[in-house]
């Protein structure tokens, strides 16, 4: 029983797997990736503000 | 925690789980369309926030830089190629190009706070913004300009004669093109009445000096003497870069002893540095000039290029504090910042030790119209000139060169 109970946890109807997937990669991912973009962005911005001037 | 520790389970079942259902293909096929979804969109964004009608969909830019940009050759010309404002302001590789789209949310948080809203609160602050663009062009050398404008494709011999001569020279130091056209798609900031923040951070410096008796300091900025430390009576004022032997130091004032030139005509109020140089360092008022309680002269001597009889003279004479400072390199360093900053706007800059220190004054007096330094700056300028000038420097070069004859029209 606790075999049987176990799969029943784990295993998630295909409706949610379909849909984390495509939340996932048309939503999620896109704006973290955006984030990291941006941090990026920033991080450059800083270090020009505080260590290497203006870009050359 | 434990709401931590669920998200990680729950982060840990979507990531490491395998799906049962879908098939491994269709999650690669909807991964990578996801990917080509984000790129699509994000390149769509650089690209929109990278367009002239989204600049100017600010009135800020919309009010202030269009009408100006579309009176210059960068708006409309014969060839029919334009700029457009990120041509210029942003840059054209990918790191330097996210960290500007990043730095615009200072751009965002002044546009709410109105900083520039009106006109005139940009005008005032126009100084500040042109500087910060100027920096920039400086340390990549105008890659922005160098897009479009190349010194191999030019064809010099089109250009105009006096144009010629400055480009070609140009071309061989490969000077940064916004070094000399500064003002070419906007107009230029009016420095008048303005205040040189360069100014601020000297004064500063000055302020934490520490003055010792006996030791010689150099005024930075333009003050007033008195005769006593109670300030009761002024008795003139002293220049900036001045040099001054400390003799005394009490309560907020320092006493200064001056041992200079006057040239011994009319009241003798001006006080030179040096024998026969036209550099003011000092100026008395006109009533204790000639006071033999507070002027002593110590000898007499003539210019042999004027005839006009000079007299070595000291006094002892009262300043406030923090005005003096114990080099005074930082303040050459701002002077020939803002010497190359103005003139080079319009002609490549003379050697400062081009010219003598009496031939300086006129020059500049001739030339500082032309300019939108502040008086501030200007008299620093001046200084600067006259004190690295052939007289100190001990060379003859730079007078003379094509490159130094002014060029008065801007392109």
């Amino acid at each position: 029983m606790p075999h049987e109970k176990q799969l029943q946890q784990q295993e998630q109807p295909i409706k949610r797997q379909w849909l984390s997937a495509l939340v996932m990669s048309f939503i999620a991912l896109p704006i973290i990736a955006a984030l990291f973009l941006a941090a990026y962005g920033f991080i450059v911005w800083f270090g020009q503000m505080w260590f290497w001037g203006p870009p050359s | 925690m434990n709401a931590i520790k669920r998200l990680l389970n729950w982060l840990r079942r979507l990531l490491f789980k395998p799906s049962t259902q879908i098939g491994l293909g269709i999650l690669v096929i909807i991964g990578f369309a996801g990917g080509v979804w984000f790129w699509a969109g994000f390149t769509t964004a650089l690209e929109a926030t990278n367009s002239e009608e989204f600049c100017l969909s600010c009135h800020t830019m919309e009010d202030n830089m269009l009408p100006e940009l579309q009176r210059t050759v960068h708006w409309q010309n014969r060839t029919g190629v334009r700029a457009e404002c990120q041509d210029c302001h942003v840059p054209h590789e990918f790191t330097d190009k996210m960290a500007r789209k990043m730095q615009a949310s200072r751009e965002v948080l002044s546009h709410v706070m109105g900083d520039i809203g009106t006109r005139e609160k940009f005008l005032d602050h126009r100084g500040v913004l042109a500087q910060r663009e100027w920096n920039r062009f400086k340390a990549n050398d105008s890659r922005e300009c160098r897009a479009c404008h190349d010194y191999a494709s030019m064809d010099f011999s089109k250009m105009r004669v006096t144009s010629q001569m400055i480009m070609r020279s140009a071309a061989e130091r490969d000077a940064s093109c916004v070094d000399c056209h500064k003002g070419i798609a906007h107009e230029l900031p009016s420095m008048e009445g303005m205040h040189n923040p360069a100014f601020d951070s000297l004064v500063s410096e000055a302020g934490s000096t520490k003055i010792k008796v006996g030791e010689t300091y150099y005024n930075i900025v333009p003050q007033d003497l008195y005769t006593s430390a109670d300030k009761s009576t002024r008795a003139g004022n002293i220049e900036v870069a001045t040099p001054v032997k400390v003799i005394a130091h009490e309560k907020g004032m320092t006493q200064i002893e001056l041992d200079m030139w006057r040239k011994n005509k009319g009241y003798g109020r001006v006080w030179y540095t040096h024998f026969g140089l036209n550099i003011v360092d000092v100026v008395i008022e006109k009533e204790l000039s000639r006071d033999k309680n507070l002027v002593t002269v110590k000898e007499s001597k003539e210019d042999p290029l004027t005839g006009l009889e000079w007299q070595k003279v000291s006094a002892q004479l009262w300043v406030e504090d923090g005005g003096l400072m114990k080099s005074i390199e930082p303040a050459w360093d701002i002077a020939g910042q803002a010497y190359s900053d103005n003139c080079s706007t319009c002609h490549r800059q003379p050697d400062p030790a081009g010219h003598d220190a009496n031939q300086w004054p006129g020059l500049w007096s001739g030339m500082v119209g032309f300019t939108n330094v502040d008086d501030e700056s200007g008299a620093l300028i001046l200084k600067y000139l006259q004190l690295n000038s052939s007289d100190f420097a001990g060379s003859a070069h730079g007078a003379g060169s094509p490159e130094n004859t002014p060029q008065m029209a801007r392109p």
